[in-house]
């Protein structure tokens, strides 16, 4: 631990924690713009209940913390709050490793030992917004660094993951389409190696490829449903490979209707949640019979997904036709979860 | 003689019973007349001749339901009868069935699911007026499985639109308790094991409190916690002769049906019960273990909420708490262990243990391996090779046709004789 005189760097912090108000508003999109959606951020080694006590317990003794920062360097902070992307991205990028290493105190250093030189204002960010929001945001140092490369050629829609910290990971998507040309299903069976047909059970052939690793129907109408990928992209893929497959088989296939019908997500909020007491609350959209299954199953109507929610925290989203149904069904589950977080 | 009735054929007043065979006849004595009998005169003339009639027959509401349906309703009646429930209940389960009835995915069902139903109609009934009844306990008075009873009774409740209350914990734990055989001696128990209703009942309380405040309850199935709650209440009010009976012993002799988490949950709880007793200076000499922490069940359950605070943490910070709060505290059920009243020692208690549902408390079976960010843009180009990977060459089709018809041929070999 560095010592400092406290005087000074109580001054300095003053503007820190004054300044962050204001500047705070443009970070969070340059840090949301710094990890992709698919990027793992639910699984991470920090258990956050810790790293939010800790910023807690430093607010509560605001003269401990500046101990810590011992070279601040305000010429970071802008003037203008209002910059175009390119500035941002440039001190995004500046900041992008460093402000890793800071966002991961429990888990790769021990308390708030910060390397020196560290960039403060970010870290002043997160002392104030472990007051003003809930959770810091959780990354590992090897994604932002990739992903800070590819900040330009990220798609807009990205979760703003300012409220929970926790992105919900896709797990399975199903999606249906129409090869317009009826199938014989007995030749495909024969002449392709991935395949099962058993008529007496069920009127479809099951195929599978191995990337991405997905499964399909082939019903004899020409209908095709695809399950098993982890993302829309990869079963759009799929399923152009299954009709390139049954194309090659000799079948005038074309590709028409491809269509998303149900993803499916998961998540992890760390914490235990007392199901019954969230039965009780939200009787109207839950339903929770332990003697027949350990999860409450939650019926949020709007969006119009079904959230598995168990007794460790973890939480499965279903029923969603978009990306993006999952992440606002999550937010707006969060808050009702963090309130049971205290027994 | 019954008065006021006239034979409808000479007005004779002179009607006689007599029995034909079997069946009972209101006959007139002048004419001979059949004025009332089975089924060659109607309800209406039987009333007016003064005949009692039963109210299911004289109104007609039966013939505008189906037989299945009368027949199932009869069953919602027996089923209330057996399980001896107050006479509304009957009222607000029929009507149940009944709406059930109107709605077309029910009506159209298989009567495997419309027996089902009679069942699902009773639980709901029962949670509505907070009486503990088990999805079990139906289940095998239906002869019906669990699958097929929790599919209907989740379709109903929501074709019904209904808010279904929880299972009730403390009524279910004093109905299940006072199942067990072991309040009154008789032959097959012996005398040391008999023990007395009340006591157990509330400290089997005690202890389920206990465990729903531990997370052991949340999501799991209610009865194995209360039979293992129920065994080491059992065991603690008299431990020096019951601490040799075994769970399974134990269920055997009370004439319960053993679930199999209840082994478990008992471990668990135990383990919960450790923890407890690591905070006490005077048990925390002893180094107890699994066995002998029972003995002091009635000790630690006295100042449970206390020890529960002490022993676990749930804000993520360690406590560490002073021993003169333990120095206070009197011990009441004591034991012959000579050395508790020593002076407990200034050694730190055990330090707390996160309060979590043993799911969090144990390590995650698989490392959950961390997807690479995936590149796909669902629009690449599909090479030829790669397809060609999954069709048959000629030849294979050649061997697969023949290994198919082999084995065609051995089935059909095989299945004659």
């Amino acid at each position: 631990m560095v010592g400092s005189p406290l005087m000074e760097e109580e001054d300095m912090y003053l503007d820190l924690f004054l300044d962050p108000y204001t500047v705070q508003d443009d970070f969070p999109q340059a840090m949301s713009q710094l990890f992709s959606p698919r990027s793992p951020l639910d699984v991470h080694p920090l258990n956050l209940s810790n790293p939010e006590t800790m910023f807690n317990s430093h607010l509560g003794g605001v003269k401990e913390t500046p101990s810590d920062f011992s070279s601040v360097d305000l010429s970071f902070l802008p003037d203008e709050l209002t910059h175009d992307s390119k500035d941002q991205d440039v001190t995004g990028n500046k900041h992008g490793p460093e402000q890793s290493q800071l966002q991961l105190p429990g888990g790769e250093d021990s308390g708030l030992t910060l390397n020196s030189g560290s960039s403060p204002e970010s870290h002043a960010h997160f002392c104030p917004d472990g007051a003003a929001s809930n959770q810091p945001f959780p990354e590992k140092p090897n994604s932002v660094a990739l992903s800070v490369a590819s900040i330009l050629s990220m798609t807009p829609m990205n979760p703003v993951s300012e409220s929970s910290g926790i992105v919900p990971q896709l797990q399975n998507i199903v999606a249906t389409a129409n090869l317009a040309c009826k199938l014989d299903l007995r030749k495909i069976a024969l002449n392709a190696k991935n395949t099962e047909y058993n008529p007496k059970r069920f009127a479809a052939v099951i195929m599978r490829i191995r990337e991405p690793r997905t499964t399909a129907l082939l019903f004899s109408s020409g209908k095709v449903v695809c399950t098993g990928a982890k993302s829309e992209e990869e079963s759009r893929l799929a399923a152009r490979k299954y009709a390139r497959v049954v194309q090659k088989l000799g079948f005038p296939v074309k590709f028409f209707n491809f269509k998303i019908q149900n993803m499916v997500g998961s998540c992890d909020v760390k914490f235990p949640i007392r199901l019954e007491t969230l039965a009780l609350t939200h009787r109207q959209f839950s339903s929770y019979e332990p003697e027949l299954f350990p999860g409450l199953i939650y019926k949020m109507v709007r969006p119009q997904v079904v959230l598995l929610i168990f007794a460790s925290g973890k939480v499965v989203l279903t029923g969603a036709k978009e990306r993006s149904e999952i992440y606002e069904a999550f937010e707006n589950m969060y808050p009702i979860l963090e309130s049971y977080k205290k027994t | 003689m019954p008065s006021g009735s006239r034979c409808p054929d000479c007005g004779s007043s002179e009607l006689v019973e007599d029995s034909h065979y079997s069946q009972s006849q209101l006959v007139c004595s002048d004419c001979g007349c059949v004025v009332t009998e089975g089924v060659l005169t109607t309800t209406f003339n039987d009333e007016g001749n003064l005949r009692e009639v039963t109210y299911s027959r004289s109104t007609g509401e039966n013939e505008q339901v189906s037989r299945s349906q009368q027949r199932d309703l009869r069953r919602v009646r027996d089923l209330c009868r057996i399980l001896k429930l107050p006479t509304t209940f009957e009222d607000t389960a029929i009507s149940y069935y009944q709406r059930a009835y109107q709605l077309s995915g029910i009506r159209a069902a298989r009567l495997q699911k419309k027996e089902v139903l009679v069942g699902c109609c009773v639980l709901i009934t029962c949670r509505q007026h907070n009486w503990p009844l088990t999805m079990g306990t139906i289940c095998t008075l239906l002869y019906a499985d669990l699958d097929v009873f929790s599919g209907t009774y989740m379709q109903l409740v929501k074709l019904l639109g209904l808010d279904v209350p929880a299972l009730c914990l403390a009524d279910l734990v004093k109905s299940y308790c006072s199942s067990f055989a072991l309040f009154q001696a008789s032959p097959s128990i012996p005398v040391k094991y008999v023990e007395d209703k009340d006591k157990m009942l509330s400290r089997t309380l005690l202890l389920v409190e206990l465990a729903n405040e531990t997370w052991l309850v949340t999501g799991r199935h209610p009865l194995p916690v209360i039979t293992a709650a129920t065994f080491l209440a059992w065991q603690s009010l008299l431990p020096s002769d019951r601490l040799t009976c075994s769970l399974a012993q134990f269920c055997k002799l009370a004439n319960v049906d053993l679930p199999y988490p209840a082994a478990s949950r008992l471990q668990e709880l135990l383990a919960v019960l450790l923890r407890m007793a690591s905070q006490l200076a005077w048990l925390r000499v002893l180094k107890l273990d699994k066995r002998t922490v029972v003995k002091h069940i009635g000790d630690l359950l006295q100042h449970r909420h206390m020890l529960v605070r002490m022993a676990f943490r749930d804000d993520g910070t360690a406590q560490v708490e002073t021993q003169k709060q333990q120095k206070g505290e009197q011990r009441q059920q004591e034991e012959a262990e000579g050395s508790t009243f020593a002076l407990p020692e200034r050694k730190r208690p055990a330090s707390p243990a996160p309060l979590l549902p043993p799911c969090m408390l144990k390590p995650p079976k698989r490392s959950h391996p961390t997807p690479s960010i995936s590149t796909v843009t669902g629009d690449e180009n599909i090479s030829d090779s790669e397809i060609e990977q999954y069709l048959r060459t000629p030849q294979e089709i050649r061997d697969f046709q023949r290994a198919q018809a082999a084995s065609q041929a051995a089935m059909s070999d095989s299945n004659p004789p």
